[in-house]
């Protein structure tokens, strides 16, 4: 039976098929060209990619692997020009030591379990003996070097599958490894049948090469997106580990500081019973107990301190801005109240607010004066005082701890607020070089800045800049 | 310690050392004091003593049931009972999961015996107030009680004006200011209405008063009046 639609489709698929076949007939040494000279330029683009991480291994062997690709590109598709034994038996070896390194490269890039150097290299060797020894016809040429390229593909895509991690670009790209792998073994079964030749012209050798093309492309861009994705993943992995590691400090701290207060306080009840018991004894015998005390007291504010500051490292401070009267604040601090307040003449004005912490803001001062009564020479006084200062374009109040230590000994500017710095005059007198740096830290936290100034005659002057609540809320609205 | 039986308070610490000080500085000071070091050993002192304690000081972090637990319990059996939270924890949040457990008092370690005792002594003083000699001014009720237990009723306005001097600094309240107090029932409060009613007022003290002929009130020039005994308000 003959049927009119049916003979109308049959015409339209057969001229289908001629168009696709018309398309797929390309010009197999310009192709080559193009890879030579593609590979060269992937070369490049690799070259110049600056990462975080090193990797600079992994590029180097890609950038090797696309050179010896390019070169064994090149070679095949000067076939004629040069001796044959250039172009196929030195270009083919060329190009599958070219695969294997960039193999490699991306099996380093992602550490995968399966180790396929040795596999790779064995193929290449043993490709490039068969080669030379067996292919001896073009069509016996591309039968090894269709089956050396599908083994290398093949087994290092299977291999990438199986390494670490679950990223959908490497599974992407073993996946492309894997599929044209199997079409090389196609090409290399084919070559056989129908007896192609390197530069033949034939579908298989045009679909082989526009995949070895899209490859070149793809891959490029892919390995650089893999390495990118490689340093990402390292980078979370790395601030994973701080954060564990800041944990288990963190953790290390609460139970260093529990233990340390329960122990301070066992010896502050100790004293306050010898105190008690040893009631009208010399005071040369009291005065040990009362020494027991002050030690006690300064060992249990360097415990507050490290805590703080391993709160101030965890970025764990919430801050709480409100609006702080400055004589309220300072006339009920620690210090200020303590049997040191005596020394200590302050001049705030009345109504002086800022915008700040309270607590953040207590803790700041009472550093400033500690370190001040610690420092001033035996009875000078120590002043603190409150001035108008514009910040910023903003107004605000300077509040200055003022103290005298003896002449020419006055702390360099540039190491006052470093962590962990202690003046030459600190050997006398407890402390551990934080409370600066943790003053200072704390005030930026609220908006502010801590400022120094020391001069040739000892006269040191600590300050604290806070903005006047008005004008910072003016910014914040 | 001023009163005549004395204070017995349990000490719940983990920390050998320490609880062996704090008993040893309670006792010194008059406590009665016992130290167990968990919440078990809490339980199995209450099993042997029939009065419980009048404070129990606290630490939080200790083995098996851990301080917050034990004070929610303690605070639920025994709502009299003073609970001061003795801990090494000195976040606020903490503070506050500690009074909402049950704590009269959060002292964060390392504190001074001074300032313990001076908490357990406020702590008892608010949880059982001790007799006193003086004289009890009962607002809800309008009546004053002498030292001697003599009772006597006041109208609201002589209990304001009684409770307005008691208040004032040295006891010497302003004319004025006393006048302000009273409530404007028969409509004439002036100076005349303030003399009549303090003159009622001192009759009704010295009815109920221990001493004959005392002074109780007195007119200070141009200040006001003084109260000349001491009352509690209640």
């Amino acid at each position: 039976m003959f049927s009119p639609i049916s003979a109308a489709v049959d015409s339209r698929v057969e001229l289908l098929g001629t168009a696709v076949m018309s398309f797929l007939e390309l010009d197999i040494r310009t192709f080559l060209k193009l890879l030579s000279i593609g590979n060269l330029v992937a070369m490049a683009m690799v070259f110049v990619y600056k990462s975080p991480e090193n990797h600079a291994n992994r590029i180097r062997t890609f950038v090797f692997g696309r050179l010896f690709q390019s070169m064994g590109f090149g070679l095949i598709s000067l076939r004629g020009a040069i001796p044959l034994w250039i172009s196929a038996h030195l270009g083919n070896p060329f190009l599958f030591f070219g695969i294997a390194l960039e193999m490699i490269a991306l099996r380093r890039l992602y550490q995968s379990r399966v180790r396929v150097e040795g596999l790779l290299i064995f193929w290449v060797g043993a490709g490039s003996l068969a080669l030379w020894r067996f292919a001896d016809t073009p069509a016996l040429l591309v039968v090894v070097s269709s089956f050396v390229g599908a083994l290398l593909y093949s087994s290092s895509g299977l291999s990438l599958l199986r390494s670490a991690g679950s990223s959908r670009l490497k599974t992407l790209t073993s996946t492309i490894f894997v599929v044209f792998g199997i079409i090389l073994a196609v090409r290399s079964y084919l070559a056989q049948a129908d007896s192609i030749g390197g530069t033949t012209s034939h579908p298989i050798q045009s679909v082989t090469y526009i995949v070895q093309f899209s490859l070149l492309l793809v891959g490029t861009v892919g390995f650089l997106l893999l390495m990118k994705e490689a340093d990402d993943q390292l980078l979370l992995d790395s601030e994973r580990r701080e954060r564990e590691e800041r944990n288990l400090q963190s953790k290390f701290i609460d139970m260093l500081t529990h233990e340390l207060r329960a122990a301070l306080m066992a010896v502050k009840i100790s004293s306050s019973s010898l105190k008690q018991q040893l009631m009208g004894q010399p005071p040369d015998v009291t005065k040990r107990v009362d020494n027991i005390c002050s030690a006690t007291d300064s060992m249990s504010a360097i415990v507050d301190r490290c805590r703080e500051i391993e709160r101030l490292d965890r970025e764990e401070p919430s801050i709480h801005l409100s609006e702080c009267n400055l004589l309220d604040v300072v006339m009920n601090l620690d210090r200020v109240r303590g049997p040191e307040g005596e020394r200590l003449t302050i001049n705030l004005g009345g109504a002086e607010t800022v915008l700040a912490d309270r607590q953040l803001l207590e803790v700041g001062l009472n550093n400033l004066i500690d370190n001040a009564i610690k420092y001033a020479l035996p009875a000078t006084p120590i002043q603190i005082y409150c001035t108008a200062e514009v910040r910023n374009s903003m107004p605000g109040f300077r509040i200055s701890v003022e103290n005298q230590v003896a002449a020419h000994t006055a702390p360099d500017a540039a190491q006052m607020f470093v962590r962990y710095f202690r003046g030459a005059n600190a050997h006398n007198v407890s402390g551990t070089g934080l409370g600066l740096y943790l003053t200072r830290a704390l005030v930026r936290l609220q908006g502010g800045e801590a400022h120094y100034r020391g001069d040739a005659e000892g006269r040191v002057i600590i300050s604290l800049c806070l903005p006047a609540p008005s004008s910072a809320q003016g910014e914040t609205a | 310690m001023n009163s005549s039986r004395p204070l017995r308070v349990v000490v719940v610490e983990d920390y050998g050392i320490l609880r062996e000080e704090l008993v040893h500085f309670l006792a010194l000071n008059g406590f009665e004091v016992a130290g167990v070091n968990c919440g078990l050993g809490l339980d199995d002192w209450f099993g042997s003593n029939a009065r419980p304690p009048d404070i129990t000081v606290l630490d939080l972090n200790l083995p098996g049931e851990g301080g917050l637990e034990i004070s929610r319990r303690l605070r639920t059996t025994y709502p009299e009972m003073g609970i001061v939270m003795l801990t090494a924890r000195k976040e606020l949040a903490d503070k506050l999961i500690g009074y909402s457990a049950g704590a009269d008092v959060y002292l964060t370690k390392p504190v001074s015996g001074e300032e313990l005792l001076a908490v357990l002594t406020s702590l008892h003083r608010r949880l059982k107030p001790q007799p006193t000699s003086a004289w009890q001014l009962n607002l809800a009720r309008t009546m004053i009680t002498s030292p001697t237990g003599l009772g006597a009723e006041l109208s609201a306005n002589e209990c304001a004006v009684l409770a307005g001097m008691a208040r004032a600094s040295d006891q010497i309240a302003d004319s004025t200011e006393l006048l302000l107090l009273c409530a404007d029932d028969e409509g004439g409060l002036n100076k005349g209405y303030l003399g009549v009613l303090l003159t009622r007022l001192r009759r009704k003290l010295a009815a109920i008063s221990p001493i004959a002929d005392s002074h109780l009130i007195r007119a200070v020039r141009r200040k006001g009046y003084q109260l000349l005994i001491s009352i509690e308000i209640r």
